[in-house]
């Protein structure tokens, strides 16, 4: 098969604005990856071309990319997923929406990851353990209520498809809301209280407008806008 | 990083579904009908501070540009009461998320079958009073000249 790739590019020390690279690759794969096209521009015809990536498994969440158009995991967008010719493909890649450009596809997360520290992402209770010294046990059905939102590897696919984030990035995101759901509707957990404050304040779930983007951008498939909802609904009945 | 043009640019660009396309239509329409409220809150003023500078305004209204406007208002109208609603049940009730796509188009369905027949009730209106116009020798193509409207308002 036969692909025409638009790459955009960026280098801050040379040009003054994003500009398009054209790339031709042949002999590709129906089953090779967007990542493993990137991959062949970069070793055999521009070594400037630079992306981020590390387990190439969709586990580490490093390489979101927009790919014609959507959010997606370069590393699990198959190239017969866009395409209906089996001999010819034409592909864009960009990188993700409302971060800023370090360079080509490569954004700076910082930002991303102060959101997501925002909500305190880890297990707070500090009573003792139990007698037995041994794990603080909890029904099946406990821990089913947050069971969706422990798959999530901070890409920033969602927080990067979504409109209110692109209008103002103070907006703590999806992923930040899936995070604090993981823990809010932990039984186990003692500080849903600061949680629900984070996610209740004027940057929070609030400006989420429901047009879910962000589920359909989740390549782990978390239904990322129906977290949010249960949020905002602690939030308005104050039950978990 | 962000701006409203990067919003609106990027919102135009992304490919997004039909939750995407139903909160751009949600935001469009919401727009068309704020402009509306202002147009409506600054006319109604009008007539009870300069009532013959609304005689103006109304015949304004009647120019078949600003007649298709109302239409326009009116698809507006609809098309986010009904879009409100279905986002108000899915913000109310997160466990029925995955009925989401097919909420967005039973919303287009419903806006369209009550639409279809306002448009045309409205729409025959307009034609029927360029055409009671034109039988009295007149024509809906004019514009009443705005220096009445700023006469009558001093």
């Amino acid at each position: 098969m036969k692909v025409d790739l638009r790459v955009r590019r960026f280098n801050p020390e040379k040009d003054q604005k994003p500009w398009w690279g054209e790339y031709t690759l042949e002999k590709v794969r129906a089953t090779d990856t967007v990542l493993d096209l990137l991959h062949r521009i970069k070793w055999e015809q521009d070594g400037t071309l630079t992306l981020r990536r590390s387990c190439a498994h969709g586990v580490c969440g490093s390489d979101a990319l927009r790919i014609n158009g959507a959010n997606m995991l370069a590393c699990k967008t198959l190239v017969t997923r866009l395409t209906k010719d089996n001999n010819y493909a034409r592909i864009q890649v960009e990188p993700i929406l409302g971060m800023q450009i370090i360079k080509d596809l490569v954004v700076d997360m910082e930002p991303f990851f102060d959101h997501y520290r925002s909500v305190m992402p880890y297990f707070v209770n500090d009573n003792p353990l139990p007698a037995n010294g041994r794990e603080r046990l909890q029904s099946q059905e406990d821990r089913a209520r947050f069971d969706d939102t422990t798959k999530c590897i901070l890409c920033a696919a969602c927080t990067s498809s979504c409109p209110s984030f692109w209008a103002n990035e103070k907006y703590i995101g999806p992923a930040a809301i899936v995070q604090a759901h993981r823990f809010i509707f932990d039984t186990r957990d003692e500080a849903f209280e600061e949680r629900l404050e984070v996610v209740g304040d004027t940057f929070g779930v609030w400006r989420c407008r429901t047009n879910f983007n962000c589920s359909n951008a989740c390549p782990r498939e978390i239904e990322v806008t129906r977290a949010i909802a249960e949020v905002k609904m602690a939030l308005t009945t104050g039950k978990i | 990083m962000s701006s409203l043009i990067l919003t609106i640019r990027e919102s135009l660009r992304y490919r997004g579904r039909s939750g995407h396309v139903s909160w751009m239509a949600h935001r469009v329409s919401g727009i068309a009908i704020l402009t509306f409220l202002v147009i409506h809150v600054w006319d109604t003023a009008n007539a009870h501070f300069w009532p013959q500078a609304y005689a103006w305004s109304v015949a304004f209204f009647k120019y078949p540009l600003v007649a298709v406007g109302e239409l326009v208002i009116m698809a507006a109208v609809l098309y986010h009461a009904f879009n409100g609603i279905r986002i108000t049940i899915l913000d109310f009730k997160p466990e029925w998320w995955m009925h989401q796509q097919r909420s967005a188009t039973i919303v287009w369905a419903i806006f369209l079958v009550l639409f279809i027949p306002i448009a045309i009730y409205m729409f025959s209106g307009i034609v029927g009073h360029c055409s009671e116009l034109a039988a009295h020798g007149s024509t809906c193509w004019q514009i009443p000249p705005f220096s009445d409207f700023a006469k009558y308002a001093n």
